[in-house]
């Protein structure tokens, strides 16, 4: 796919495999909206290296996000990253009870859309999904992973050194029925709730 | 749930799960977890799968752009400081301007005051005009040049009707501001400031040093400056001239 604007990039992301790969890299090299998430976290309590670290978690944040169809572009792709920098920011600095409401400099107004809930993972989940994850095997983790990613069969058997397609999927069918049994033997309380 | 599902099933059901089906195709699926409770359960498992996952790949996401940024040139950030930030240095750097510059105004004045205190009370009284003699005290002065106390005592010792009476309690003043005992000069001026002509200079720069620039000053300023004759009447206007001055203001 031959990159023309924004919306290729995340079509590009949509697709998976290494389009995704190849959409992710163009995005982090766009050094404008790193610079301007880096000025703004200097300009509050941060230095380069948080600007660095936020700016790849607002990257994974909106990968997380177009995957998932949490994302519309209405405007600017990396208007919308920039915005998901900065609320992740201000959440680590309302963590660390470095900032009060209302304390936060800003450089722009802040990019409708960006919904918290779609931002962060409440923490014991993630500790949960963690957990579950772990016990899982590494290869069962790897076949699973590039199957969510959309990987074909074929390029899961090249990347991971199976046999074939066949064995691919037939490794991923096993793997999958291996996780579902683990949640259902490690129930979350949340997940109960749902 | 110890039962296996078939994986056209698992497929299916995360294809309803991410709301890929419509149609036959999702009517159908739904049946079939209306049919089978095994479906439901892994049809709610499916979204702690998909998170699960999510975990793994935002791992890996995160260890591809570490690898990024290691093979990127590090980035060039303009740092707009916030506007507060360098006001607070110029407010600081505003405040010691300020106070050097008055450290030397304050400098300057006390500078102006002692280079005239010194200079009258050197004179010899001859040279201003005093006409009655001062052998006396010149005497005085050379025996006790180093025991200011001795001649002051000395000086005092001197009748009211001593011919050099005025010019010795003058020169009490000017052993007391040697000694920069501004206080204790005072009375002398001012009781002889009639008679010696440099009492009334000497009065104002003690009241000077010692920040007494009040009525008695302005009055005495005022007499010296506006009478002609008067010996010290340029320098009064110097002195007057000096007291306009921002910094005086300041100051005093």
């Amino acid at each position: 796919m031959k990159v023309e604007n924004e919306r290729d990039l995340v079509e590009m992301v949509k697709t998976g495999a290494t389009q995704r790969e190849k959409a992710l890299s163009i995005i982090y090299s766009e050094k404008q909206t790193k610079a301007k998430l880096t000025a703004l976290i200097l300009k509050n309590h941060g230095n380069v290296q948080d600007g660095e670290d936020f700016f790849q978690e607002a990257i994974i944040v909106l990968d997380r996000n177009i995957r998932r169809g949490d994302f519309r572009l209405d405007g600017s792709l990396y208007s919308y990253l920039l915005s998901i920098g900065k609320f992740l920011w201000m959440n680590h600095l309302r963590k660390k009870n470095l900032i009060l409401p209302g304390e936060f400099i800003e450089a722009d107004p802040p990019v409708s859309g960006v919904q918290p809930d779609h931002i962060l993972i409440d923490a014991q989940r993630k500790e949960y999904l963690t957990a579950m994850l772990n016990k899982l095997g590494s290869k069962c983790q790897n076949i699973l992973e590039l199957w969510q990613l959309s990987y074909s069969m074929e390029e899961i058997a090249n990347r991971l050194g199976m046999t074939d397609a066949a064995a691919a999927r037939k490794a991923k069918y096993d793997c999958q029925q291996q996780l579902i049994k683990i949640i259902h033997a490690n129930p979350n309380s949340k997940d109960e709730l749902k | 749930m110890n039962q296996s599902i078939d994986e056209k099933i698992l497929d299916s059901l995360r294809d309803y799960h991410l709301g890929k089906l419509d149609g036959v195709e999702k009517q159908t699926i739904e049946q079939q977890i209306i049919d089978h409770p095994e479906y439901r359960d892994a049809l709610h498992h499916m979204a702690t799968v998909y998170d699960i996952l999510d975990v793994k790949i935002e791992n890996g996401l995160r260890e591809y752009l570490k690898k990024l940024q290691t093979n990127s040139p590090a980035i060039e950030i303009k740092i707009e400081r916030p506007r507060s930030f360098p006001w607070k240095w110029a407010a600081a750097a505003s405040v010691l301007v300020l106070l050097s510059v008055a450290g030397l105004k304050y400098s300057a004045q006390q500078s102006f005051i002692n280079e005239r205190l010194e200079r009258y009370t050197s004179i010899d009284a001859s040279t201003r005009g005093e006409n009655k003699p001062v052998n006396h005290i010149e005497d005085l002065k050379t025996r006790y040049q180093d025991n200011p106390d001795q001649l002051i005592d000395s000086l005092k010792s001197l009748p009211a009707d001593h011919p050099l009476y005025f010019k010795a309690q003058t020169e009490i003043a000017s052993q007391y501001i040697g000694l920069k005992k501004y206080n204790e000069a005072l009375p002398y001026l001012r009781s002889t400031e009639k008679q010696s002509p440099e009492s009334g200079i000497l009065k104002l720069l003690c009241l000077m040093k010692l920040h007494q620039t009040g009525e008695e000053f302005n009055k005495s300023l005022d007499i010296i400056m506006n009478d002609p004759t008067h010996i010290d009447s340029k320098e009064a206007r110097t002195i007057y001239d000096h007291t306009k001055t921002f910094w005086w203001k300041v100051f005093n």
